[in-house]
């Protein structure tokens, strides 16, 4: 390696784990370098060896794996030949702390957060515990947490989510280590919280001069908060440069290829074709010969199944590929099973032409000021608290348009969707479907013309039952077409929905995650339902899969003319995919317009705030601020007036007094104060758009 | 495109039907084989054995009173096992005591095994008001000393061999219940079984469909330890002298009659608990291998 004298050395790193079925190498060859002060992504899809990376560099892999490298080195540590005791006593916790996904997990429930956060200070330091104590006061107060002293009492269940990772991350900062390792930090909190956790890690470690390395799946995280970026694919680094060369000029056909996966308005058109990756990461059993990426890639040539890529440096990026210059363009755009119009659908058109999410048609499904209140009792004989869920929403779902619900987790989402379900029954207010209340529908009924997608494709399979019983399921149940038949018409869904027919008799256990969330999606359409509700059908998916499932999505719309209400918290899925948004806060609609209002002049301080909190793929923007208070609030204690309020930059008096009413701009709705004025000229406009509602 | 020599790897196991995967993952499986095995023999003992035993369990012939196994001194190949106190035959004695361990073991567990997890199923799928019923009822029936309460019922209503199998059923639902009603409430709240109530699916159709399948695995494992569990409560209810009664060959009576002699007579003890502790070792072996075998997650 060039730089020798660096603080963080890695030189061709590789990880062995003996198994049953032979030998994995999930990490082939890793070699990078890091200054102090400097901070390097490490992203790829799940399975790419990022984890064990870092895990590898920090002695903590499973007892049977190898770590093998040239050169592994920490300032003057040796990490190579350290047995684990010396690693344990200087390195780990002390000069190098981590960082994990999971706040929730990653927290021990049984001890106080003071106890959690002292430990490693008087164990690795010696420190007396006043010393610790008062360390710990100081670094929760820096990572922005109130009232520090009184919170070292407190066990992790009483702290929120984005408490949590605070608390994690000052944890990580107890003993002054030279190396922080982020593994996901933020893969489980909402974009608001996001932005803030990433700002505070991002200056933290410019302040103390910290080496970090942040692993992450996200592009936009690494594209805002890190110097250098490196690629992984398949347990090797297919591509390392400084952050704004790799993303302005990508040159390895994988990072191009991932690149155009994300719908990012700044590089694709909403509601075009997102560029995707064919296949599936390959096995890390075994060798792999030639390039590993050959077998998915648009670019490879004949050679590149049977000789390893040369490393090519240009400038600063270093990538592994045989074009010697790099490739322009992914050319894997539009890989995607181009589907003959097959038979499920071709007996359809005639009665449903494809349908414009402009078209207006009317509504289809309308929610008219539903309420929904849950009942929390803690224990025998506390009193019953009231949560409202949904405090008085009113939306309508157009023929063949697609509505986005945004909200942070908590906001009501999921429960509106239950409502529109059928599952879950109102305190006041009526859903219509086609002017019928849903309350007087039989569930077969709704079930016909209401289907879900859910967002775990784990968990949203029976895994008794094979992907064939499962999507045949309804058709069973309905007692739809003769039984005999019922298999042919599961294998033309499954050819819809582009899954291979010999995957008739497998079970969900056997099949990839994006392969399960297709099968949930044929289960959804195979009785033709009007309205698909999609409760973040991505957020668990690779983006290679995620721009997949968006272009099916988007596919099935045109052909058999589905209306969707889009569930997520994913603004650049919405951008995409939306024509209408709405955003809730805390069981209300705050905002709703259509997508371009939205993104362009939202009105309401909220959305606004969410806007700031995405992170695009612009290397030098920085991180945003997004001015937000810190946490979302407990759905149990909904601050007085405008529930926003407490986290607003713009609050004013009347904001935590007085309840903002629903305001109309044409067909626009926005809920706050700051429009009280612009809102009472068009009252008039109020009425029509009511009625016409 | 080329597609590469790497997906080859998944097609090989989509090829063979799951009935073939199926056979393929039982023959690898030793446990399973070796319990199967165990209780295949202990099945057919138990049916066939009138042809199999030498003498007649229950002839009595005073003058051949405790004759030690053949391999000791003073056996003779006319009583392989030797004989018991009152000179009847031990091997044929123990052949038609796996009848009776058996009968009872499947019996009481089949019994036990409906009644704990039909409340267990529905107090995890409906919760509230059902929920608290039910668990009052379990913690009545965990406070209950059990083998006690046994002893009392059976004395009560009289010592018969249905009578045994009804008790031990009755009073041994506690861990299906405890097991299927946790298992239950966590199924509950995967999406799959809100998917199917948003097919439409009744509460019975998710409960049979969704839940029941994915409980499984849990119940084939208690089903077997109830079993082992079943045979050793009629050994002691039949030891305690509750149990079946005296002509009728029972390992838990074998050990109670040889009990006296037990220092000078070993075998007269270690025989029938050699019996019992096969039985019930095959019977765990076949829960595991069952359990394994049929886990989705080890369909790969």
């Amino acid at each position: 390696m060039a730089q020798d004298n660096a603080f963080l050395v890695v030189d061709d790193l590789r990880v062995d784990i003996p198994m049953a079925v032979g030998t994995v190498h999930p990490v082939r060859g890793v070699s990078f370098t890091l200054e102090k002060g400097e901070a390097i992504g490490i992203v790829g899809e799940s399975g790419s060896g990022k984890s064990l990376t870092s895990l590898a560099i920090m002695g903590l892999l499973p007892k049977t794996a190898a770590r093998t490298a040239t050169t592994l080195r920490l300032g003057s540590y040796d990490l190579l030949g350290m047995p684990d005791k010396d690693m344990a006593a200087e390195i780990r916790g002390n000069r190098a702390s981590m960082i994990f996904q999971e706040p929730m997990t990653s927290l021990n429930p049984v001890y106080t957060v003071g106890r959690q956060l002292t430990e490693a200070m008087i164990l690795h330091r010696d420190a007396s515990t006043a010393e610790a104590t008062d360390r710990a006061v100081y670094l929760l107060e820096r990572v922005g947490i109130t009232a520090a002293a009184s919170r070292l009492g407190q066990y992790p269940h009483q702290l929120s989510g984005g408490q949590r990772q605070r608390v994690m991350i000052a944890m990580a900062l107890m003993n002054e280590p030279e190396l922080i390792i982020a593994d996901e930090p933020t893969t489980a909190l909402d974009v608001t919280i996001q932005a803030q956790i990433l700002l505070l890690l991002s200056e933290i470690q410019r302040e103390l001069g910290m080496a970090m390395i942040l692993i992450t799946h996200d592009l936009g995280v690494v594209a805002r908060t890190t110097d250098k970026v490196a690629v992984m694919y398949a347990g090797e680094m297919v591509e390392t440069g400084s952050t704004r060369d790799l993303f302005n000029s990508p040159k390895h056909p994988y990072t191009q290829a991932l690149l155009e996966c994300i719908p990012d308005p700044t590089l694709v058109e909403p509601g075009t074709r997102l560029g995707a990756i064919p296949g599936i990461v390959p096995s890390l059993i075994g060798d792999i010969h030639g390039c590993a990426f050959a077998g998915r890639c648009g670019h490879a040539l004949d050679r590149c199944m049977v000789e390893a890529p040369p490393v090519q440096t240009v400038g600063e990026q270093r990538f592994r590929c045989v074009h010697e210059t790099g490739v322009t363009s992914a050319g894997t755009t539009d890989f995607t099973e181009e589907r003959a119009p097959s038979a499920f659908t071709a007996g359809e058109n005639g009665e449903r032409p494809p349908v414009q999410g402009d078209d207006a048609n009317g509504s289809i499904l309308a929610v008219d000021n539903v309420h929904c209140d849950f009942w929390v009792k803690k224990g025998l004989f506390s009193r019953k608290r009231q949560l409202r869920a949904i405090d008085g929403v009113t939306l309508d779902l157009a023929k063949g348009e697609v509505l986005a619900l945004v909200g942070e987790s908590g906001c009501g989402k999921t429960t509106l969707a239950r409502i529109l379900l059928g599952l879950q029954s109102v305190d006041s207010g009526e859903v219509t479907l086609d002017g019928m209340p849903l309350s007087h529908t039989h569930p077969k009924d709704i079930a016909r013309r209401i289907q879900p997608i859910f967002q775990d494709p784990y968990s949203s399979l029976n895994p008794r039952k094979t992907i064939g019983q499962t999507i045949r399921r309804p058709l069973d149940i309905h007692d739809i077409g003769d039984p005999a038949t019922r298999p042919e018409m599961v294998q033309e869904v499954m050819e819809l929905v582009g899954l291979p027919r010999r995957m008739y008799h497998n079970y969900p256990s056997q099949v990839s995650g994006g392969q399960r969330q297709r099968v949930a999606i044929a289960r959804a359409i195979i009785m033709k339902p009007e309205v698909v509700i999609c409760d973040e059908p991505t957020s668990a998916l690779d983006v290679s899969v995620q721009s997949q499932i968006l272009n099916l999505l988007l596919d099935l719309r045109d052909q058999l003319g589905l209306t969707y209400l889009l569930i997520t918290h994913d603004l650049a899925v919405v951008q995409h995919m939306a024509s209408r948004v709405a955003v809730m806060y805390l069981g209300k609609v705050v905002e709703m317009a259509d997508r371009q209002t939205v993104f362009e002049s939202s009105r309401h301080p909220y959305t606004k705030a969410l806007l700031d909190s995405v992170l695009t793929l612009t290397p030098d923007a920085g991180i945003p601020d997004n001015q937000m208070g810190h946490s979302f609030p407990n759905p149990l204690e909904i601050p007085t007036g405008c529930a926003f309020h407490p986290r607003c930059s713009q609050a004013m008096d009347i904001c935590s007094a007085a309840i903002p009413q629903e305001r109309w701009f044409d067909s626009d709705l926005v809920r706050c104060h700051l429009h009280n004025d612009a809102a009472e000229d068009s009252e008039s406009v109020h009425q029509t758009a009511a009625t016409s509602a | 495109m080329a597609e590469g020599t790497l997906p080859a790897v998944q097609e090989q196991t989509e090829s063979l039907s799951p009935r073939e995967a199926l056979r393929i993952r039982i023959w690898n499986h030793r446990g399973l084989k070796v319990g199967f095995g165990i209780l295949c023999t202990l099945a057919v003992i138990a049916l066939l054995a009138p042809v199999l035993s030498p003498h007649d369990p229950y002839d009595q012939i005073l003058a051949n009173r405790l004759i030690p196994p053949v391999w000791t001194e003073g056996g003779t190949w006319e009583y392989i096992l030797g004989t018991d106190h009152l000179g009847r035959d031990y091997l044929s004695r123990l052949l038609y005591g796996a009848r009776v361990s058996l009968l009872i073991g499947l019996g009481a567990a089949s019994i036990s095994c409906v009644i704990g997890v039909t409340m267990g199923v529905c107090a995890g799928y409906f919760g509230g008001r059902f929920d608290q019923v039910i668990n009052y009822i379990l913690t009545c029936q965990l406070a209950l000393p059990g083998l006690l309460f046994v002893l009392t019922l059976v004395f009560l209503i009289g010592p018969s061999l249905i009578v045994v199998i009804c008790v031990i059923g009755v009073l041994n639902w506690a861990l299906f219940l405890v097991v299927t009603r946790s298992a239950t409430m966590q199924i509950r709240q995967l999406d799959y079984v809100t998917a199917a109530r948003a097919l439409g699916s009744s509460k019975r159709q998710v409960i049979l469909y969704d839940v029941l399948p994915n409980l499984l695995n849990q119940i084939i494992v208690i089903f077997t330890l109830e079993v082992g569990g079943a045979i050793l409560a009629e050994a002691a209810l039949s030891f305690l002298g509750l149990g079946v009664q005296a002509p009728t060959p029972s390992w838990g009576l074998m050990i109670n009659e040889g009990r006296s002699s037990m220092f000078f007579r070993p075998w007269l003890v270690i025989l029938p608990g050699l019996a019992l502790f096969v039985t019930v070792i095959g019977a765990n072996l076949m829960g595991d291998g069952v359990r394994d075998v049929t886990a989705p997650e080890n369909r790969n």
